[in-house]
């Protein structure tokens, strides 16, 4: 057929129409998408020194070259330690749960290095079953500063599965710590390789929704509007210690992959509220949440206080979490949402110990599920 | 067929002695099962007659008095009491920091009973229509013979920030040591659940 002739222009019509579909079906997935997607070719990352919240020592350079190794297997390239401990320790900088802006602009500017791996060990028990739990965050470093793009939060107990028989139980810490290993490097090379965050693929269990909740009318809709997060260290009420920063790790990586929501980096609201010297007395204020705002550029400030957080000393005995949060809407001044929750690791487990939970940390991320779905109602 | 007389007595004696084990089987499990269940002690509500709570938009709850060894049972029962306040939707709870300081600010000591410039003072700088104060009396682990489990003994007073007058005022106890605790052990229910019950009867008999 000749171009130019009446049937020809109407055929390249319809191709063109079947090309703008196809586009925009493809494009349709991305929508949804949080805005840490960013092409991750040209990978650099830092693997920060972990972050010990057990309150005892840990293998911590065993733990650091065991994620290395892994990552490496997996084609991310890395920093070399010597420069990030000379980045480090050119910036004194002796707390590694977070990442201030100024940490992430040395490491670009001086190894372009574009990202920074931070781990924060929260249990880590090598007796009989052995326990481990951590959070861990995939935090971009620019000119720009510092911004959270994916973060996890993993908790695993020997005794969990223990599967017929007991075949799966797992005595040995080894063993234990390399599946959890495994399991943040495979997680974290989805997400490079893909560029997103997979969506939850289940929402909260019923038996681990808030005891009570309220999410104002006039509060913004999670999902909704795109919003942006602050993330205070809970207040902590528990015997454990720092359950309060705990908490708030495992919110975080319980928020980062809702869409639509972007949280401000642990390192930079750190770094804002000690510059601000901002002492939450009694709680968060409406001028507190206000600064906040001014200086980190946020729409909500997330706080609470943790009661209990305890993990199970014998067989017997099951974990037991308990928290309330306080969403406060910096723009309007007002609450914008309060919870409250607790649960024990046995909550609705009926026959032969099947769904029973036995780490606070994997209770916690449950029960974060629930308050995170609550918000989106 | 005729039965004889002291064959029907028999059969009749035979019954009543099974009615009376099953009301005795009854009555047992009934007691059981309320040993079971949450212990109530006495429910006493003052009201004021004249005050239409449902009309109270905004309420600032003061930090509840601690009479108990644990140094940290009024600011959990507190934390607790507010959300779930706020939680029935009927009032928007000031919260704690903008309470805390406004007490600050006005030199307001930790009281049960403050004076009622106090209460206007606190309400109009937070600009609530209500102060709420708070005693937790009992707040642990209770002990009974060999039994052990968690109570609270909770009481909680209503101020109108207007006249600083107390227009709801009522106290509620929940956990300790049940009959099924004494039969068959556990320790009763974890101290937040017990404390969520003692707060739930509170905020119930308040919106009655």
């Amino acid at each position: 057929m000749r171009p130019g002739t009446p049937k020809g222009w109407l055929w390249r019509c319809a191709a063109g129409a079947i090309v703008a579909i196809a586009q925009v079906t493809l494009a349709l997935p991305a929508l949804g998408a949080p805005p840490a997607a960013r092409p991750f070719e040209a990978l650099r990352l830092a693997i920060l020194p972990i972050d010990n919240m057990t309150g005892r020592a840990i293998p911590a350079d065993d733990l650091v070259a065991g994620i290395a190794e892994r990552l490496s297997a997996r084609g991310i390239a890395l920093l070399e330690p010597e420069a990030l401990d000379a980045v480090l320790a050119d910036g004194r900088v002796r707390w590694v749960g977070g990442i201030s802006g100024d940490t992430a602009r040395a490491l670009w500017a001086r190894h372009r290095a574009n990202a920074a791996l931070v781990t924060s060990l929260e249990m880590f028990e090598d007796g009989s079953p052995p326990r481990i739990g951590f959070t861990a965050r995939l935090v971009g470093a620019g000119e720009d500063g510092a911004r959270v793009l994916w973060a996890t939060s993993l908790a695993m107990a020997g005794e969990e599965r223990p599967g017929l028989l007991e075949l799966r139980y797992v005595d040995d810490p080894v063993v234990l710590v390399n599946q959890a290993l495994d399991r943040l490097a495979d997680e974290l090379a989805a997400f490079v390789a893909a560029g997103t965050i997979p969506r939850a693929e289940r929402g909260s269990q019923r038996r681990f929704r808030p005891r009570a909740v309220h999410v104002s009318p006039e509060a913004p809709r999670w999902g909704e509007e795109p919003l942006r997060v602050a993330v205070l260290p809970f207040s902590n009420d528990s015997p454990r210690r720092q359950a309060g920063e705990v908490l708030s790790y495992r919110l975080i990586a319980t928020l980062v992959g809702l869409p639509g929501v972007t949280v401000v980096e642990p390192g930079e609201v750190r770094r804002v509220l000690l510059e601000t010297r901002l002492i939450q007395e009694g709680g968060l204020t409406y001028a507190q949440a206000e600064l906040l705002r001014g200086l980190l550029d946020v729409d909500l400030v997330l706080t609470g206080t943790v009661f209990d957080y305890s993990d199970p000393g014998t067989a017997d005995e099951a974990p037991m979490v308990g928290f309330t949060t306080t969403v406060i809407d910096a723009r309007r001044r007002q609450v914008a949402s309060v919870s409250f929750s607790h649960g024990t690791g046995r909550d609705g487990v009926r026959f032969f110990d099947l769904g029973e939970i036995r780490t606070a940390d994997r209770l916690a991320d449950e029960l974060l599920r629930g308050v995170a779905d609550a918000q989106r109602r | 067929m005729i039965r004889r007389r002291s064959e029907g007595r028999k059969e009749h004696r035979g019954r009543s002695a099974r009615a009376v084990a099953l009301l005795l089987l009854g009555a047992a499990l009934a007691g059981l099962a309320g040993g079971c269940s949450t212990t109530r002690g006495l429910e006493s509500t003052y009201a004021d007659p004249e005050v239409d709570l449902s009309l109270v938009q905004t309420v600032a709850v003061l930090p509840f008095v601690n009479l108990t060894s644990d140094d940290r049972a009024g600011e959990r029962v507190r934390d607790v009491f507010s959300t779930m306040l706020q939680a029935t939707g009927a009032v928007y709870v000031v919260p704690p920091g903008e309470v805390t300081k406004a007490v600050n600010r006005l030199r307001v000591g930790k009281s049960d009973e403050p004076a009622p410039e106090d209460v206007t003072a606190i309400g109009s700088a937070v600009k609530a229509d209500v102060v709420v104060t708070g005693v937790v009396r009992e707040y642990g682990q209770v002990r009974s013979g060999n039994s052990t489990a968690n109570a609270i003994a909770v009481s909680v007073k209503l101020f109108a920030t207007e006249s600083g007058k107390v227009i709801w005022s009522g106290a509620s106890t929940a956990g300790g040591v049940t009959a099924s605790d004494r039969f068959f052990g556990g320790g009763g229910e974890p101290m937040e659940l017990v404390t969520e019950d003692a707060l739930r009867d509170l905020i119930d008999r308040i919106y009655k």
